[in-house]
C-alpha cells in the first residue's frame, strides 16, 4: 500500500517539476488531504487547465475576445503558445462560422449553456470536425464564458462509415429477401408439377397416360435442374473474385454453341461467327462464358419462325482496351414495355419461353462485376441486338 | 357437377393438363376453358360476355406468378370489368406459393373466393364447393 502511494506521490511530484512550478512537492503533497495555501490551489487548477487535451479558452462575453487559454487550443490554432491567444477575438478565429458561434455564445450567456458542433479548417490538420460547448460562469461580480472544443472528426468519420455501411447492408438485405422469396417460388413451381403428375400416376387406370406422366415428369424436372444451374452461376459470380486468364474466342464460342446443341431450333437457325483479334483478350474466362451462353441461347430461344431465314449473328471485335461482344438476331424482339424489365430476376417476357427468366440478370450482374457494360436495341417482330463491352484485363502476373 | 364453365389461367402446360384431368375425374365442371397468360384470360372473359354469356365461366382458376402480367395484375383489371362479369364470376387463386403476402393479398380482393395450393386435389376441390 505504501508503495503505490510513494509511486504516486514521486509521479506528482516530477509533474510538478516539468512544469517548473518552483516547488520541491512532496512534503506539501503528502498533505494533500490537509488544508492547503491558495497558491498552490491556483497552481493546481492551472496544470488541469493547462494540460486538458480538450480546448479549453476563458471568454469574455461583451466582446468575444480570449482572456485564457490552454496549450490544447494553441495547437489548434497554430501558436507556438498558448498566451499568444490571449486578447484575440474568438469569432475571428472561426470566420467560416462566426455568425454561428455569436449566437452560440449569446445563448450561453442567456440559457447558461450552449453547444453546437461544425467543421474548422486547422493550419495543422486540414478540416477537422470539432463540436464547441459554452458555459457562463460568475467570477466574483463578473460574468464569464468558458468554452470547451473537442475534436470529434474520428467520431464522425466512424458515423459516415457507420451509416454507408448500414445503408449498404439494407440494400443487400432487400437484394436477399426478394431472391429468397423469387428462388421459393421457382424452385417450388416444377416441384409441384412432379406432385400433381404423382398424384394422377396414384389414381390413373389407364396405363398408356403413365408413359406420359413420367416423361412430364422427366421434363418438370429438368427445369427445376436448369433453375439450380442458373443460381449457382449467379452466385459463383456474387462469391467468387475475378479471375483473369487469356480467352481465345473462337475456342469458346465452338463450346458454347456444342453446348447449345441440345435446342431442336438450332437446326433452323442460321449461326453466323465472326471473331476478329487484334491481340490477346484477358478476362475471367467462365464469367464471359456464362455471358455468351445466354445471349445466344436467348437468340436461339426466341427465333421468329415465320422470318424467311432464321439467323443469329455473333461478332466478337478485340481490341487492346476491350471485347465487344455483338449478338444480333433476326427473331421475335422485345415489346417495348417489357424493354424496361428483362434484367430483372425471374423476369419472363413469354408464357412460351423454357427459360428460368434469371438468365439476362446474370448477364448483368457479371457484366458489371467486370467493369463492363451492355446495351439492348430490339423491335418487337423484327429482332434483338445485345452488346457487352469488357474490359481488356491485364493480365495479373 | 359443381360449376357449369371452368376457367384455368396457367402458364405451365404441365399444369393445366393435372388441373384438368382432376377437374374431369371430379366431375367438377361441365365445360373447361384454359387460358395461357392472364392478359388472354381478361380478353377471354370480354368477348364471352360480348358472344355467349351464357358461357362465362362461373370459376376461374388463376395462377399467380405468371410472365408479363401475373395473377394480381389480372385482378387489378378485372375489377373495372363490366359488372355482368364481376357478378357472375367467382375466382379462386391456384399457385404453387406459399408466401404469407401473396396469400393476404389475394384472400384480401373482395373477388376471391378461395385460396388453392398447387397441386391441385379432389380433397381443394370439393372445399371450394362447400
Amino acid at each position: 500500500m505504501s508503495g503505490v502511494v510513494f509511486a504516486i506521490t514521486f509521479a506528482f511530484s516530477n509533474l510538478i517539476k516539468i512544469v517548473k512550478l518552483g516547488h520541491s512537492g512532496k512534503k506539501e503533497l503528502n498533505q494533500n488531504s490537509g488544508d492547503k495555501s491558495p497558491a498552490e490551489e491556483t497552481e493546481r487548477y492551472k496544470i488541469l487547465f493547462q494540460k486538458a487535451p480538450l480546448v479549453q479558452l476563458l471568454v469574455n462575453p461583451c466582446n468575444n475576445t480570449i482572456l485564457d487559454a490552454n496549450r490544447a487550443a494553441a495547437n489548434l490554432y497554430g501558436r507556438e503558445d498558448a498566451a499568444l491567444l490571449i486578447g484575440q477575438d474568438l469569432l475571428g478565429l472561426h470566420p467560416a462560422q462566426a455568425g454561428l458561434m455569436k449566437e452560440s455564445l449569446k445563448e450561453a450567456l442567456r440559457q447558461g449553456e450552449s453547444h453546437f458542433s461544425f467543421t474548422f479548417q486547422s493550419t495543422a490538420n486540414g478540416p477537422v470536425d470539432l463540436a464547441l460547448f459554452a458555459g457562463k460562469i460568475a467570477l466574483g461580480k463578473n460574468e464569464l464564458l468558458f468554452v470547451n472544443i473537442q475534436d470529434i472528426s474520428e467520431t464522425k468519420k466512424a458515423e459516415r462509415i457507420l451509416t454507408q455501411k448500414n445503408n449498404e447492408l439494407q440494400k443487400t438485405k432487400a437484394e436477399l429477401d426478394h431472391f429468397v422469396y423469387s428462388t421459393s417460388h421457382e424452385l417450388r413451381a416444377p416441384l409441384v408439377s412432379v406432385l400433381g403428375l404423382i398424384n394422377l400416376l396414384e389414381t390413373e387406370t389407364n396405363e398408356n397416360e403413365h408413359v406420359t406422366y413420367v416423361r412430364l415428369m422427366k421434363e418438370s424436372i429438368s427445369k427445376l435442374d436448369l433453375i439450380i444451374h442458373d443460381i449457382i452461376d449467379y452466385s459463383r459470380n456474387a462469391r467468387f473474385e475475378v479471375n483473369v486468364s487469356p480467352i481465345d474466342f473462337d475456342f469458346l464460342l465452338e463450346k458454347t454453341i456444342n453446348n447449345l446443341q441440345y435446342l431442336p431450333q438450332i437446326q433452323k437457325i442460321d449461326l453466323r461467327l465472326k471473331v476478329s483479334n487484334t491481340g490477346i483478350f484477358c478476362s475471367d474466362k467462365r464469367r464471359v462464358e456464362v455471358i455468351l451462353s445466354n445471349l445466344i441461347s436467348n437468340s436461339l430461344k426466341f427465333f421468329n419462325p415465320e422470318a424467311d431465314q432464321p439467323y443469329v449473328e455473333i461478332l466478337v471485335q478485340v481490341s487492346p482496351h476491350q471485347a465487344i461482344i455483338r449478338v444480333a438476331d433476326n427473331g421475335r424482339g422485345i415489346p417495348e414495355a417489357h424493354l424496361p424489365r428483362i434484367f430483372e430476376m425471374f423476369f419472363r417476357g413469354y408464357e412460351q419461353s423454357t427459360g428460368s427468366g434469371i438468365g439476362l440478370y446474370i448477364v448483368k450482374e457479371i457484366v458489371e462485376k467486370l467493369n463492363g457494360h451492355m446495351q439492348v436495341e430490339s423491335t418487337e417482330g423484327q429482332g434483338s441486338v445485345f452488346t457487352v463491352n469488357i474490359p481488356n484485363h491485364p493480365q495479373s502476373n | 357437377m359443381a360449376v357449369k364453365n371452368l376457367l384455368l389461367i396457367d402458364d405451365s402446360d404441365i399444369d393445366n393438363m393435372v388441373n384438368r384431368k382432376i377437374v374431369e375425374r371430379c366431375h367438377f365442371a361441365e365445360n373447361i376453358t384454359v387460358k395461357k397468360n392472364a392478359r388472354a384470360g381478361l380478353e377471354y372473359l370480354n368477348d364471352t360476355l360480348g358472344s355467349n354469356p351464357a358461357l362465362l365461366p362461373e370459376l376461374i382458376f388463376l395462377d399467380i406468378r405468371m410472365p408479363d402480367m401475373d395473377g394480381f395484375g389480372f385482378l387489378e383489371i378485372f375489377q373495372f370489368l363490366d359488372p355482368a362479369i364481376r357478378q357472375h364470376c367467382k375466382i379462386a387463386m391456384l399457385s404453387s406459393s406459399i408466401d404469407a403476402d401473396d396469400y393476404r393479398r389475394a384472400v384480401e380482393n373482395p373477388f376471391v373466393i378461395s385460396f388453392v395450393n398447387k397441386p391441385l386435389s379432389v380433397q381443394a376441390l370439393q372445399e371450394i364447393t362447400r
